[in-house]
This record gives C-alpha cells, structure tokens and sequence, in this order.
C-alpha cells in the first residue's frame, strides 16, 4: 500500500511533468491568455453605463472570459498523453487513478488561477470597475469556482479524449455540467461589487458544495473512465 | 384553447412516434435476427444456437 | 417457451391497464378537473407538465443510479436500463420544455423565460443530448457502457446542483402553489398515469435492447461488424 508521502510524491511528480512541458513549449498557455483578453475586450468595449450596472455586469463579463478561455486548456489536458501513445504508459506506473486525477486537475487548476491574475488588472482597466474592492472574499469565489470548473473540466476532458469526434463535444458535455459554477460565480462577484455579503455566502456555498461535490466524485470515477 | 390542444397534441404524438419507432425497431431485429441464423444454418461449421425463449 | 408466453400475457395486461388510465385520466383532465379562474381551461396544461417533468427527472435519476450499478456489477443489463431511462427521459424533457414554453406564452406573453424550472430542463435536455452523442460515438459496448455511465453519474450528481443554483438566481423559493384539492388529485392522477405509460415502454425499451444485443453479438460472431 502506498503511503501518502509516496502518492503526494507522485502526484507532485505528474503534475510537475505537465507544467513543466507546457511551460517549455507554450501551446496552451498563450492561447488561453489571448482568448481571454480579447473576450475582455469585446466584452467592455460598448459598455458605457453608470457606475451600478458596470458594477452589476463586470463579474458576469469576467468569469464568462476567464472560463470560457479556460476551456481551451481543458481540451489539451489529456492530448499530450494520447499523441504519443503515452496514455497506456501513464497506467502501467503503480499509481492510482485517483493520484492521477488529482495531478490532472491540479494542471488545469493552476493554470487557471493564473489567468485570472493576469486577466484582473486587464479587466479593472477595461472596465473602470475594482474587481478587488473585497479581495479577501473575490480570492474565496475564485479559488472555489476554478477548483469545481477544473475537476468537472479534467473529467469531461478524460471523457470525451478517448472519443472519435473530440473537439466541439467538450465544451458541449461541459457547459450543463458547469452552469452552476458559472451561475455561481458570476453571481456571488455581483454580490461583492454591489455589497450584499450575506448573498454572497450563499453563492460561495452552492460553488463549494460543487467543488466538493465533483473533486470527490472525480476521485471516485477516473478509473472507469481511463480503464483499458 | 388552441394552446391547451397543441400541448396534448405534442405529448401524444411524442409517445405514438416513440412506440411506432419501437415497434419498426423490433420488426427490423427479428428479420435480422432470423436471417443470421438462416444463415448459421446454412454454414456447417457454425454452431447451431436454439434461440431462447 | 413458457416464459415467452407468460411474459406476453403479462406485457399485455399491462398494455391494457395503461390505456384504462390514460382514458380515466384523460376524463379526469378534461372533464373533471374544475375550470381555473385566471387563466380558464388552458391551465390544464400543467396536468400535462408537472407529468412529463417528473418524467424527465426520474429518467435522470434512474440513468444515473443504473449506470453506478452498470460500473459496479459489470452487467449489461443495467446499460440497457440506463440507455432506456435515458431516451425516455430525453423524451419527456423535450415535452416539458414544449409544453413549458407554451404555458409561458399563455401566462407571460413570452416563448421563453429564465425562469428557474425551464433554465434546469434546458439543462436537464442538454445532458440527455450529451448522453446519446457520447453513445452514439463509441462502437465498443463496453466502452461506450462505462463511458456513458461515467457521464450519467456526473449529470445525476449535476443536476441537484443547477436546480438549486437556477431557483437561487430568480430568487424563487420551492413553494407548491395553492390549488384546488380536487386540481390536486387529477395532477396526482396524471403523474400516476404517466408514469405508469413510462414504465411499460421502459420494459418494452429495454426487452428490444436485449434482442438488439443479441443480434449485435450475433454479427460480430458472423464477422459482419468488428
């Protein structure tokens, strides 16, 4: 039996390998930072309204943007493994699966985190609106929404890899799965921006209740999916 | 009223077409299902399956 | 030979019992249910509504339980059960969705609200579609089993969790409204019926999926399909 030293060893280790490649050769990453901006753009671009409604909208327009871009490091999660026939690879190595969705969730995960720190400041330019008026509580919302998108993400991704046709069922399969998430998160910044902390709470409840819900869940069913 | 009877409508044909679909599906199986063993029957070498009830 | 016989005789009672319903209900709906005051006699669309969208419901719930039992036990016929609730589920969550619609253009003016039960079976029809695309993609039963029941699991886990985010959004709490005791046992009549309509096609459904293996089984022997 492998002791947990020995699986958060391993789990350091895959997910290291993952960073590292990408951060060697940016595929994703440039991608996903460009998509992002671009949707800021767009989105801010006709918005001339009074400072309430920006303040009303601002969260929406971010969390679609940092989202939706995150996606596009989504479909890639388990492609390094399939193009080069490593995925059988993967298995052979005594590691559970559960370890190996953890790392995988963990690649989608930080990725993500740092989007969002590069695309805050874009935003509050673009938009004239302090997404960090509570960073405290906005720190809350985003560490528990990127985690619920990413484990619901990694296995929708693990899912839809091993299919024919891959590249518009991702998104397809994931945004039902992920409405609560997006519903969440865009409400409970809403909440933040216009000061409602008690609606606030609750949003950031239903967001961890998914993460909860999903991080478990995903421990429990990545075997099925990656069986051979 | 029109409303009500398109709703209705809707549902009823909904469930018609899926029983009529279920009932085409099932008269295609059983030719084919008889066929493949027409065919059995025909090949020696295959095994011959009584088919269960 | 037996069992084939009284499997029939059963299926035909049953068939025969679900049509004396559907006509009782059929009565109870239209005759004798009493007129509603605002709205008049196109209120009886929800007799048809609330029915399909518990329909819609315990098909995802029933796919979901019967793919974590698939997974379990390793045993087709729970596939076949979760292939069944799923396309029956399918089913209903489109005519909630139609009959929704038209319900909000008779009361709001409008095809289509955000409003938080017509959002979730949007949802709820999204997932089913994801379901039968992931099926239909997949050619080897036991993939396409375990994959389709990794999915369902995911969406039965889901769909809890957009009701609650939906009703939260539109600030909606779950209150049953106010009806008529007598409004309140046709519904319950209709939800009865219904249910027991999707219970003899499930049966049915899944009899067919069991021959349709069969035959699929056969041909790979024959070597006609891989």
């Amino acid at each position: 039996m492998t002791s947990f030293t020995d699986m958060a060893r391993t789990w350091w280790w895959l997910v290291h390998k993952d960073l590292l490649r990408e951060w060697r050769a940016p595929r994703a990453w440039p991608a996903m930072l460009l998509l992002a901006l671009a949707l800021a753009m767009i989105m801010n671009v006709q918005i001339d309204l009074p400072a309430r409604q920006r303040a009303e909208l601002a969260g929406g327009m971010f969390w679609l943007a940092a989202l939706f871009a995150g996606s596009v490091s989504l479909d890639r999660s388990f492609s390094g493994e399939q193009d080069q026939a490593c995925w059988q690879g993967l298995l052979l190595y005594p590691v559970g699966p559960a370890t190996v969705f953890l790392a995988k969730l963990a690649v989608n995960f930080f990725p993500l985190c740092a989007l969002e720190i590069a695309l805050v400041p874009a935003f509050t330019i673009l938009s004239g609106v302090s997404l960090l008026a509570d960073p405290g509580r906005f720190l809350a919302t985003a560490l528990v929404a990127n985690l619920g998108f990413s484990a619901a993400g990694t296995l929708v991704s693990a899912l839809t890899t091993s299919l024919a046709q891959r590249s518009g069922l991702l998104v397809l399969l994931l945004l039902p799965l992920v409405l609560p998430v997006v519903l969440g998160a865009v409400q409970a910044t809403r909440a933040l921006l216009v000061g409602e902390p008690a609606g606030w709470w609750s949003w950031w409840q239903l967001l961890a209740c998914f993460a909860g819900v999903f991080v478990t869940l995903g421990t429990l069913v990545f075997e099925f999916i990656v069986e051979e | 009223m029109n409303t009500l009877a398109t709703a209705f409508a809707l549902a009823g044909i909904a469930v018609a077409a899926y029983g009529g679909w279920l009932a085409w599906e099932q008269q295609r199986l059983r030719q084919r299902l008889d066929a493949l063993e027409a065919q059995a029957g025909e090949d020696e070498s295959w095994p011959i399956r009584s088919r269960a009830a | 030979m037996q069992r084939h016989a009284v499997k029939r005789s059963l299926l035909l009672a049953a068939s025969f019992c679900v049509a004396s319903l559907l006509a009782v209900c059929g009565w109870a709906i239209f005759l004798a249910a009493p007129r509603e005051i605002t709205m008049g006699d196109v209120q009886r669309i929800v007799y048809l509504h609330v029915a399909v969208a518990w329909g819609g419901l315990a098909g995802c719930v029933t796919m979901g339980v019967a793919a974590a039992a698939y997974l379990v036990r390793r045993n087709p016929v729970w596939d076949r059960w979760s292939q069944t609730a799923g396309e029956l589920g399918w089913l209903c969550t489109t005519l909630t969705l139609a009959t929704g619609s038209l319900w909000a253009h008779e009361a709001w003016n409008t095809w289509w609200t955000w409003e938080p039960r017509l959002t979730a079976s949007l949802v709820l029809w999204l997932v089913f579609a994801g379901y039968f695309l992931v099926r239909t993609s997949l050619d080897d039963p036991e993939r396409r089993a375990r994959l389709s029941a990794v999915l369902a699991i995911l969406a039965l886990a889901d769909v809890p969790l957009v009701i609650m985010a939906t009703r939260w959004f539109r600030g909606i709490h779950p209150v049953t409204p106010e009806m008529d005791p007598r409004m309140r046992l046709v519904l319950l009549t209709s939800v009865v019926t219904f249910s027991a309509l999707l219970v003899l096609l499930a049966v049915l459904r899944k009899e067919q999926l069991e021959l349709a293996a069969r035959v699929e089984s056969r041909e790979r022997a024959a070597g006609i399909i891989n």
